[in-house]
């Protein structure tokens, strides 16, 4: 048993519309874990994700994020979600304004300086980007935005789900950039993707699941 | 058939209840004397009248099993079927009120309806019954509807004051309530006591619907997960 | 820091204001929708006689508003619908309840950006006599207790099948003591039932007002949350 994990899942089990997902799943995360949640196609990895998030729950088991409960504030105060597909933007809001309403409902206040700043290290930096409204945006675009807000946030525990989905070339190796980063400075991540040999030299650890 | 000492229960205290109730409006409408100036059209109060209360009892049976839902949160959504077995019963019950307030109405009041505060309010109230239902339908099974079906059904019953205090707070067509807790009762001894039975033994009646009903969406519940662990070779 | 419960509701607010002015399109939607009723209703009843007038304006105003705010609060999230916003924000440490009242404040100032102006069309258009406080009073009422309701409804409605279809069945009937009560004040004052009945029919109102807000207060943060 690790001392004060960053995640704890304990004998966790969800079924949903007579179908058993996951049964008695029991996993930690300490400072520093990067892991890669796989398995295929309906087994319910996005549904163990969003129920990490706090948005579901459980039918039975615990998760605890700092020994806070999954779906309390403080415990959401730790995580950063992506969805997977949709990429939780206000579409008729810029690049901007949407990193600022995301960054003033968390502890910070991020200067428009910051934000700005965090806009360009995602290739987001152009006047088009900055002025026009998110629906313009392609789908890579969308999810560079996306990932731009949960490294603003600098939440230590992030739970991301597909997040190279639309994402080209840069787009990856720059998501590769800030999971290490993040990894380095202590933080932990859930991360669930198809492409495990991109990002397979993060990855401290892999969860399967099965059908 | 083999019928457990539960099933036996049920049915013998349904069957006695809905006697009883027959009984009772079979002396209501051959043994107790007409109305002074209704006549025979005022039989139909032993059924207007109970079934109008058991509609708003089956509102308040839906708002206490509503907020229980809230508060436990049981896995099994337990609280969940018993407010829609209230809702349905609920509904029968308005629909009810309402058909024989009209058999009613027209030779008394020589309207089959009017938009009269009671009777609106009352026609509001089964639209809300039929609003919970088909909200519950809409939505896909698990705790989220438990949840929003519970919201509905306190909302719902925030509407049930206004339609109980119609009556005072404004001057309508309807007659004042006939049985009230402050003052005298205008109606004859052998009137009051049937119609105070038929209204004990039709709350007795709604109860075991809602009781039945709910044991009945239960086994459904259970006959489609046991269909389906039976499909899945579980 | 943890941000306060005001600082939530600001935040709250002051994106939503942003959200809601980036679409301008669809409140001004609303406007136009409202006023394409009122030309129906006046081809529809054509010259009325003048001691029907003030009663079947009444009621047209206040059904006008009903049907073009129970389309407008119905899309109350359509901003944060599109690409899932709605579940990032349950994700983040924010008290619903602030969410909530957020989205009422905009829903009852963008409710009245509508409902007024029509109101002024209506006075200008057909001589409704309705430029005093009083029956400012009443609609503003109105306004406040359908935003709050409307709101509270939109969001129990997100996951439903149908939505289109099922949020006015739930929104009818728990509105019309809304517009009874409305409707019954706005008579008292042009005298078409008693006077005395006015104060009666206002606290009505402003009880329904106080009910439905309070009980989306606290009903809002358990239909939010776990699913």
């Amino acid at each position: 048993m690790i001392e004060n994990p960053m995640l704890k899942v304990d004998q966790l089990s969800f079924s949903f519309q007579h179908k058993q997902l996951f049964e008695s799943l029991s996993f930690e995360l300490k400072p520093g874990d990067i892991l890669h949640l796989k398995g295929p196609n309906g087994c319910g990895k996005s549904t163990l994700l969003s129920i990490l998030a706090g948005l579901r729950k459980p039918s039975s088991g615990q998760v605890r994020i700092k020994s806070s409960a999954a779906n309390s504030i403080e415990a959401r105060s730790f995580i950063e979600y992506l969805p997977p597909e949709k990429s939780g933007l206000f579409l008729k809001m810029t690049a901007r304004q949407n990193l600022s309403f995301w960054s003033s409902l968390k502890d910070r206040q991020s200067a428009t300086g910051e934000i700005d700043r965090c806009l360009r290290n995602w290739g987001l930096g152009s006047a088009f980007i900055k002025y026009f409204p998110t629906q313009r945006f392609s789908t890579g675009m969308k999810r560079r935005l996306a990932l731009a807000r949960i490294s603003l946030s600098q939440s230590p525990c992030f739970l991301l789900d597909e997040p190279l989905n639309g994402l080209d070339e840069e787009g990856v190796h720059l998501f590769k950039n800030m999971l290490e980063q993040h990894r380095n400075n202590g933080g932990s991540a859930i991360v669930v993707s198809h492409e495990s040999q991109i990002l397979k030299t993060l990855f401290t650890d892999q969860l399967t699941l099965h059908l | 058939m083999n019928l457990t000492k539960k099933d036996k229960k049920a049915f013998f205290l349904g069957a006695g209840v809905f006697a009883a109730l027959v009984l009772v409006w079979t002396s209501a409408a051959w043994l107790v004397p007409a109305e002074a100036f209704q006549g025979e059209v005022y039989r139909i109060l032993y059924i207007h009248v109970p079934s109008a209360s058991c509609a708003f009892l089956c509102a308040s049976l839906l708002f206490g099993f509503s907020i229980a839902s809230l508060v436990k949160k049981s896995p099994q959504a337990q609280f969940g079927l018993w407010a829609r077995a209230s809702a349905e019963i609920g509904l029968f019950f308005t629909v009810l009120t309402l058909a024989t307030g009209s058999l009613w109405g027209k030779p008394t009041w020589g309207t089959w309806w009017t938009w009269d505060a009671r009777l609106t309010t009352t026609f509001v109230l089964a639209l809300l019954y039929g609003a919970y239902l088909l909200l519950e339908s809409s939505m896909p099974a698990g705790i989220l509807r438990q949840k929003v079906c519970a919201v509905m059904g306190v909302l719902i019953f925030a509407d049930v004051p206004i339609i109980y205090k119609s009556v005072t707070w404004w001057r309508t067509l309807h007659q004042p309530p006939t049985l009230n807790f402050a003052g005298s009762v205008p109606m004859d001894g052998p009137i009051l006591r049937t119609l105070i039975f038929s209204l004990v033994l039709c709350v007795a009646s709604c109860l075991w619907f809602v009781w039945q009903r709910s044991a009945n969406l239960r086994l459904r519940l259970l006959f489609e997960d046991q269909s389906f662990r039976q499909w899945r070779g579980v | 820091m943890k941000q306060t419960f005001f600082q939530q509701l600001r935040s709250h607010f002051k994106h939503g204001l942003s959200a809601e002015l980036a679409e301008p399109q669809r409140w001004v939607g609303s406007f136009l929708f409202a006023l394409t009723i009122l030309f129906l209703f006046a081809f529809a009843l054509g010259d009325l006689e003048e001691k029907m007038k003030v009663q079947v304006l009444t009621a047209e105003f206040f059904l006008c508003s009903f049907f073009v705010l129970q389309i407008t609060h119905l899309r109350i999230f359509a901003a944060e619908e599109e690409d899932k916003a709605v579940d990032i924000i349950q994700s983040y440490p924010t008290v619903m309840s602030t969410y909530y009242i957020a989205k009422v404040l905009l829903a009852i100032l963008f409710s009245a950006l509508i409902i007024f102006p029509f109101l002024g069309l209506m006075i200008l258009l057909h001589g409704f006599p309705a430029l005093t406080g009083k029956f400012a009073l009443i609609a503003a009422l109105s306004v406040v207790s359908l935003s709050a309701l409307g709101v509270l409804l939109s969001w129990m409605t997100q996951k439903a099948f149908g939505r289109e279809l099922l949020f006015p069945l739930l929104y009818f009937p728990l509105a019309v003591p809304v517009l009874l009560s409305a409707v019954q004040a706005s008579f008292c004052l042009w005298g078409l039932a008693p006077e005395a009945m006015f104060l009666k029919w206002l606290s009505l109102l402003s009880g329904l007002c106080v009910i439905y807000f309070t009980l989306g207060f606290l009903l809002f943060d358990e239909i939010t949350g776990w699913e």
